[in-house]
């Protein structure tokens, strides 16, 4: 299976341009820079793009470029999750503070999609 | 509040139908294989069963969700290999494919069965392992009454369970409390500030033991993004300030009120948390810089704790008959085990 790699290329939390790369195994990775509520904005807005063009696709949603967590990424990390598992594909976060990985597991999300490590 | 056959829900039965069309030859292939499991018969199974379960969440299918999170707790089990799929074990299972298979044909329905037996003995399964190898005073033991446990003080509860009375009945009754600080052995619903159902089945045995301890049982219902907005305050700061200032029993985020991805940008995203503290209901809302109507009292404090003079004014159980349509169900476990 193709694997899809899509950067997002990030500039003062504004994201510039966006690209695919195709690999492996039908995963949509997603990388994100800064934090707050104007990124997470445009995760959503990369996350519908990505799914439209790829909706077979399983997603990983890599945070290690960003900040902390903020709810409104949180938020649409469920919106994620709820899109890929009507899809029956899976959904992966790699959080970038290792404190984020206890609150991710407390929200209970956890059990909905799987956590991965950094690196 | 009564379903509607929507286009969520008319889309949930086709997937369903189809999810649970094979389970029934796949339970029994996973029964022959016996301690050799097929990872991969018993990894789509799983799936199918975590789907439905996710979807009856999002759908208010609160039934159809409770039942199949019990069967993926005890298919996540075979799938690491931490349970052998005994016959004793996949006629349970068996019997919940049934019971799913009844209520997807009469989804509209489907709130109404009572499913707390099945779940039951799912849950009897997850703790104590296959039927064959229990003896019958271990089973007794950990079970709760007959009919699926207590889920409040009185039969007419509303939620279409048996609820049989149990220990200390006579002290319990006049108090308004959930349930019973000497019970230890039973399962309750914990009710939310609507009267829905924010957690389901919780085992009173650790409640109980926080209230001995001097604490009181709260559910709180926090808006992350409320709190992220007005307080700029993260949800990782949120955790580490309730976990200051107590312990958080179990917590999910409620998925029920979040649009899909390409509808909308969610206006909410509620953390819902079994909370046991030392600090008072009074006190609470401003130790947590929570809102006030945040905080729903549960239970209070045994022995003289501080919490205990909030139980004059603690609201009468509330009635566990409307789960809300928080997708998920509630994790069964403090700090919820992951299921993938």
């Amino acid at each position: 299976m193709t694997r899809i790699r899509t950067t997002v290329i990030e500039s003062r939390g504004a994201i510039l341009s966006m690209r695919h790369e195709l690999d492996g195994d039908g995963t949509i990775v997603m990388r994100t820079g800064g934090d707050g509520h104007v990124d997470a904005a445009q995760l959503r807005e990369s996350a519908i793009g990505a799914l439209m063009e790829h909706p077979d696709a399983g997603m990983t949603i890599d945070l290690t470029g960003g900040g902390r967590l903020d709810a409104a990424t949180l938020a649409v990390i469920a919106q994620c999750w709820l899109a890929t598992s009507e899809r029956e594909r899976e959904l992966t976060v790699i959080p970038s503070d290792p404190g984020d990985r206890p609150v991710l597991e407390r929200l209970g999300l956890d059990e909905f999609y799987r956590v991965a490590d950094a690196g | 509040m009564p379903l509607e056959y929507d286009e969520l829900i008319e889309s949930f039965v086709v997937e369903a139908t189809e999810a649970v069309a094979d389970l029934e030859a796949d339970f029994l292939a996973i029964e022959e294989g016996g301690a050799d499991i097929d990872d991969e018969l018993v990894a789509k199974v799983f799936r199918n069963i975590h789907s439905m379960k996710g979807t009856a969440g999002f759908c208010g299918l609160e039934r159809i969700g409770a039942l199949a999170h019990e069967m993926e707790n005890v298919l996540n089990l075979v799938r690491g290999k931490e349970l052998v799929p005994t016959p004793g074990v996949v006629e349970v299972l068996l019997r919940g494919a049934d019971q799913l298979t009844t209520m997807v044909q009469d989804v509209l329905n489907s709130n109404e069965v009572d499913t707390a037996q099945l779940e039951h003995e799912l849950q009897l399964i997850e703790r104590l392992g296959p039927p064959e190898d229990r003896d019958g005073d271990a089973a007794a033991a950990a079970a709760p009454a007959a009919g699926g446990g207590a889920g409040g003080p009185s039969d007419d509860a509303g939620d279409g369970r048996d609820h049989d009375d149990h220990g200390d009945e006579e002290s319990w009754e006049e108090s308004d409390e959930l349930f019973d600080v000497h019970d230890d052995e039973s399962e309750v619903d914990v009710p939310a500030a609507d009267g829905s159902v924010a957690f389901l089945l919780v085992p009173t045995g650790p409640m109980n033991e926080h209230r001995r301890a001097g604490r009181s049982i709260h559910v709180l219902e926090l808006d992350l993004l409320a709190q992220d907005a007005e307080q700029d305050r993260r949800p990782a700061d949120l955790v580490r300030s309730l976990e200051d200032h107590g312990t958080i029993i179990q917590s999910y985020v409620s998925l029920g009120p979040i649009p899909p991805l390409e509808t909308a940008e969610a206006d909410e995203l509620t953390f819902i948390v079994l909370y046991a503290t030392e600090v008072s209901e009074e006190m609470l809302p401003s130790v947590l810089m929570v809102p006030e109507e945040a905080v729903t009292f549960v239970a209070s404090a045994a022995g003289g704790g501080a919490a205990d003079d909030a139980a004059d004014d603690a609201p009468a159980p509330a009635a566990a008959s409307d789960v809300a349509a928080s997708a998920p169900s509630p994790a069964p476990a403090p700090a919820a085990a992951p299921a993938e």
